[in-house]
């Protein structure tokens, strides 16, 4: 039989809304609160450093953290405790926009999962640069979720469709 | 005498906030990894007390490495440390020979219970 895909729901997005606010509270110490959700195009030029997540299973697509190098600084600060002079292309900055993005995501896993949903995540990709261009040609939708903190807001893009499998056997997840 | 580990995690932010945690709690921390290749290599060579290993690592995952190292040393104490928080992830490791696992953002206090009950640590 195949797949179908179901519409994409609110209680999909808050699956990765509820850790995004509580990992920044935990590791940088940041007071999070989110913005309303808005659906941009598919296409979106990038100004500033890109963390990009790929999700595989019951729940397929791409997620992408935008950030501006000034905010990227100052997160970083929080987490470190130190006072840091960094340019884009400092391998610290992408190191733990990285590692950020990737414990955001890994946490949402189990909040897919409690929904029924399994699914398996990629590592981190993490991109910087001017005048990108990013295109999903398969999505139908790019919801931007801006995250704001008391030292500035960021971007959480989701673009996935929930393909519950008649195989529920698959083994995503692990 | 002093624990030795084996940190493995291919985000150099976590390998430092680990190695600070434990050293800070006098383990010896013996060797660091960036990927699971390179942690099966050291393992090899450093013979550490114990292990902490990411899940999710390009090229190589963290259970590929877990099996790797376990085939090595099948009493190996191998501790998962990922941020996939599916119990399924868990319990997946756990089949695999993975001593513990914790979920990342991790607490000290949660990283030094799971050490006290897997390789003895007491607290400095």
């Amino acid at each position: 039989m195949p797949d179908t895909a179901v519409p994409l729901m609110s209680k999909h997005i808050n699956a990765f809304i509820e850790p995004a606010i509580a990992v920044l509270k935990q590791i940088a110490d940041l007071d999070a609160r989110v913005g309303a959700p808005r659906q941009q195009s598919v296409s979106l030029n990038s100004e500033t450093i890109l963390v990009v997540l790929g999700v595989r299973g019951d729940l397929t697509g791409t997620i992408l953290f935008r950030f501006n190098l000034a905010l990227a600084r100052q997160i970083l600060e929080h987490i470190t405790g130190e006072q840091l002079t960094l340019d884009i292309l400092d391998p610290r900055v992408k190191d733990a926009l990285g590692e950020l993005a990737n414990i955001i995501v890994g946490n949402a896993t189990g909040n897919l999962n409690r929904l029924g949903i399994r699914a398996a995540i990629t590592p981190p990709i993490v991109a910087t640069g001017t005048g990108a261009n990013l295109v999903f040609p398969n999505a139908k939708e790019l919801i931007a979720i801006p995250l704001i903190t008391p030292i500035g807001e960021f971007e959480m893009n989701v673009t996935f469709a929930v393909v519950m499998s008649n195989n529920q056997d698959k083994g995503y997840g692990r | 005498m002093k624990k030795r580990a084996l940190i493995v995690d291919d985000s150099s932010m976590m390998r430092q906030l680990i190695r600070t945690l434990l050293e800070k709690n006098g383990v010896e921390v013996v060797g660091a990894a960036e990927s699971g290749k390179r942690a099966v290599e050291l393992y090899g060579t450093l013979k550490p007390d114990f292990v902490t290993l990411d899940m999710i690592m390009p090229e190589q995952s963290g259970l590929q490495t877990l099996k790797q190292i376990r085939k090595m040393n099948p009493q190996a104490v191998v501790i998962m440390i990922s941020s996939l928080s599916a119990e399924d992830s868990a319990v997946v490791c756990t089949e695999a020979g993975a001593s513990d696992y914790i979920l990342k953002p991790f607490t000290e206090e949660q990283v030094l219970a799971v050490l006290n009950k897997t390789v003895g640590l007491e607290c400095v």
